[in-house]
């Protein structure tokens, strides 16, 4: 058995939008916490800030890579200009 | 001294929210007593009570409230807890950002609210709830009469009402919508992780609430499970005799019936259905688990009582013995799975005699006729109140409470509560 205590999709998951975190329940009563920041950068691990447990965050990465092209092209055309 | 001083009220594991009602957020990796539970109790009935009703109106509701002598049930969900008392009164403590204390508007404040003590419900004076169980983050409660009333989170459609698009959550207990064929009475209810189920009087089971993973029951024309129901409605079983108990996993549910059948259906992915995960992960439409194979030679006896954690089943035997299977990685089942896989009701060895047991999401506790409590499973936070955390794999008896009657036990999502009949001795 793999060391996540489960592997969830992302719209399995509830959205806060005052923190922008996505949150799943963790069986110790506190909630697995994944930031949009993080999916963003390609982390798929949401961790609970009680306990030692983590879950495995099935997502699609292009939905969350927007920003950070955006970002990325920006920096490529200033290094083009330097 | 009344009934009430010669009881205690004990609380250990999780309490990231305060919900072992002890006034503050510290976990207990042992039992230890809700020093103030009946005390506070009353006290908060009869403050809610006249914030509510005016303080110039008699307090014959306070009367009534005094009267509960012993707690009838404990249990709890993410971070939250729910105490019954035998005269039908609901108290809850712990998080509140959903509303699932049940306290009303006025008492959720906002995102972080959290009730460190023990108080009484939103219920109206006139009703008498007769069993609840609490989901992750809403509960659904029986009242005498055989009604069904809801609180807390409706993300999923879990509160089984008809309320405004885009309302996710309701602070004040209100009853579930009647379905349209008309039930007469409802005489259980059990709540999953996101989903609830409920039994009429006249044996129909219902569901709502999330069905992603087949545990509503229902299927459309093309035999996928509903993802979402939000008022109670049908689950169709056939040549089935009167369920006598339902129970609701994360994402799974089952029911006992009349004659000793179980039927299962929903999210199979650890063989909490009974079957081998790899070969289905899902059973969307109840079905009977074979359970011939169960008793060995002599052993046969009847089973009495179904209850679920999260992702594994515990059942147990008129002859007070447990059967457990599904997951297994954290010690749930209390058993080897050498012999018997984990998908097959297999024996726990570790403990006889059992008159009640309870299960949170990823451990248990069994409470023996002679009064004592074994726990065993995952142990984080102190959940087995063994004093360390280390899992514990087979049934160990909680040395602390020892010296103690047991009365009653029960569990949230992760944390625990116990009733004994003698003060402790410190």
């Amino acid at each position: 058995m793999s060391v996540y205590h489960d592997e969830i999709e992302i719209e399995d998951m509830e959205y806060d939008e005052e923190t922008e975190t996505y949150h799943y329940p963790c069986p110790c009563g506190d909630r697995f916490e994944i930031s949009r920041e993080e999916l963003e950068n390609g982390e798929d691990e949401a961790k609970c800030p009680s306990c030692s447990l983590v879950i495995k965050v099935i997502y699609d990465q292009d939905d969350f890579m927007v920003g950070e092209q955006v970002i990325a092209v920006k920096k490529t055309k200033e290094l083009e200009l330097a | 001294m009344t009934a009430i001083d010669e009881k205690f009220v004990w609380a250990w594991g999780s309490n990231n929210c305060g919900q072992l009602g002890c006034g503050d957020c510290d976990d207990r990796l042992t039992p230890t007593t809700v020093e103030s539970f009946f005390s506070n109790a009353t006290l908060s009935a009869t403050t809610l009570r006249r914030d509510k009703f005016n303080s110039e109106a008699p307090l014959s509701s306070q009367e009534n409230i005094e009267e509960f002598s012993t707690i009838t049930y404990f249990g709890g969900g993410g971070a939250f807890s729910v105490v019954l008392t035998d005269s039908g009164h609901v108290f809850t403590c712990g998080k509140n950002d959903r509303g699932q204390l049940g306290q009303g508007t006025d008492r959720t404040q906002n995102k972080s609210a959290v009730d460190l003590q023990f108080s009484l419900c939103a219920l109206a004076n006139t009703l008498t709830v007769k069993h609840l169980q609490a989901g992750w983050d809403f509960v659904v409660a029986l009242t005498e009469c055989g009604s069904i009333f809801t609180w807390g989170s409706n993300s999923f459609g879990q509160l089984g009402r008809s309320l405004a698009a885009g309302v996710k959550m309701d602070p004040t207990p209100q009853a579930v919508d009647s379905p349209s064929s008309g039930t007469g009475k409802f005489v259980a209810v059990a709540a999953g992780l996101r989903h609830a189920l409920a039994v009429s009087e006249s044996g129909q089971i219902y569901s709502w609430g999330s069905g992603k993973r087949g545990q509503l029951g229902v299927v459309d024309s093309l035999g996928k499970p509903i993802s979402t129901i939000p008022v109670p409605n049908c689950v169709s079983i056939s040549k089935c005799s009167a369920p006598t108990q339902i129970f609701a996993g994360m994402n799974f549910s089952g029911m006992l019936t009349e004659t000793g059948k179980i039927y299962l259906w929903g999210c199979n992915k650890h063989g909490q259905c009974g079957e081998a995960p790899p070969s289905q992960t899902m059973y969307p439409l109840p079905r009977c688990l074979e359970t011939s194979q169960i008793f060995s030679k002599g052993s046969q006896s009847k089973i009495v009582s179904l209850r679920v954690g999260w992702t594994h089943v515990i059942m147990r035997t008129e002859a007070g013995d447990l059967y457990s299977w599904g997951r297994f990685d954290l010690g749930q089942l209390g058993r080897s799975t050498e012999e018997v896989p984990h998908y097959v009701p297999g024996h726990i060895d570790g403990v006889t005699n059992v008159s009640k047991h309870c299960c949170s999401s990823e451990h248990n506790l069994a409470l023996t006729d002679e009064g004592q409590i074994y726990s065993w499973g995952w142990n984080e936070h102190g959940i087995c109140g063994t004093g360390d955390e280390s899992n514990v794999l087979y049934p160990q008896r909680i040395s602390s409470l020892q010296n103690h009657q047991v009365m009653c036990i029960g569990c949230g999502a992760g944390h625990c509560f116990c009733l004994t009949k003698k003060a402790p001795s410190s």
